[in-house]
């Protein structure tokens, strides 16, 4: 073989690859996509609302929002023509994740609904950037360190609008994160 | 310095391994996937991937999913290496060529 043939082979394996990789890849960005609707929906209830009222609101958004992500990873299972042993164990790490912020919440007394809304989104926020690391993704881990930077910065600027801005900023950010991986395949 | 694999030297079989070492150990693909993905006939990739299987280079195994048959198919660890050496064999041929 001569090194023309050679270097035609090493480009073709290549864009195979990356053809393979962008095919294969991006569906993590429709769990992101549902997870910020669910912050839309959730903090511009606690912006708006009662605490009360809130907490129904922030109820329903998990609720849908878990059997959405249920529903869209048995569609993807089975349509999209690829499996990966990553569904399972990143679910129960969320799961595992919530229930450490209940516990956190609950055994710390943490009060009001800005408090609370700070420690579940630096909790999340960590998820992310442990996902992000564990998965060697790139752009969930900025997303995590990106909600952390919004979260304070919000919490200690903006405590009056906190809510209306996790929605937009946090929400906002994971939609727009979910998207671009789902366009891009990555 | 690594030979050139003829088995994985083929072109379909070369897009075949580069497709499926391109994905994480644990990860699987089905067959219609593939065969879009590579644009061959059912029969083409039938064919090529039958020579990988034989050469314990990829497993396939066929399943029923809500009882419609699925043919999911990975490259294996002997699969994964062989492919390595063989991209180390088209490297070391381009090196030489430049020195």
């Amino acid at each position: 073989m001569d090194s023309n043939q050679a270097l035609d082979d090493l480009k073709t394996i290549r864009q195979i690859m990356d053809r393979t990789q962008k095919a294969a890849g991006g569906n993590g960005g429709w769990f992101m996509v549902i997870a910020g609707v669910m912050w839309i929906v959730g903090f511009t209830g606690n912006q708006f609302l009662s605490d009360e009222h809130a907490g129904w609101v922030w109820a329903v958004a998990n609720v849908g929002g878990i059997l959405a992500m249920i529903w869209v990873g048995m569609r993807l299972a089975r349509d999209s023509g690829m499996s990966t042993p990553m569904w399972k164990p990143a679910f129960l790490f969320w799961i595992a994740l919530g229930v450490f912020s209940g516990l956190l919440i609950w055994l710390f007394h943490v009060n009001g609904v800005n408090r609370v809304g700070l420690l579940i989104l630096l909790v999340a926020a960590m998820g992310f950037v442990q996902i992000g690391a564990l998965f060697q993704h790139w752009l969930i881990g900025v997303t995590g360190i990106l909600i952390a930077v919004l979260t304070i910065g919000a919490f200690l600027l903006f405590p009056a609008y906190f809510g209306l801005s996790m929605a937009i900023l946090g929400g906002g950010l994971l939609v727009a994160s979910g998207l671009w991986m789902i366009r891009s395949g990555r | 310095m690594s030979a050139l694999n003829s088995l994985i030297h083929q072109p379909t079989r070369l897009r075949v391994m580069a497709a499926l070492v391109s994905l994480d150990a644990g990860e699987k693909v089905d067959f219609k996937f593939l065969r879009d993905l590579l644009e061959l006939t059912d029969g083409n990739l039938s064919v090529h991937l039958y020579k990988l299987e034989e050469a314990k280079y990829v497993t396939v195994e066929k399943v029923f999913v809500e009882r419609r048959p699925k043919t999911w198919i990975w490259a294996t660890t002997g699969g994964r290496d062989a492919f390595a050496a063989h991209v180390d064999a088209l490297e070391a041929i381009v090196g030489q060529a430049r020195l």
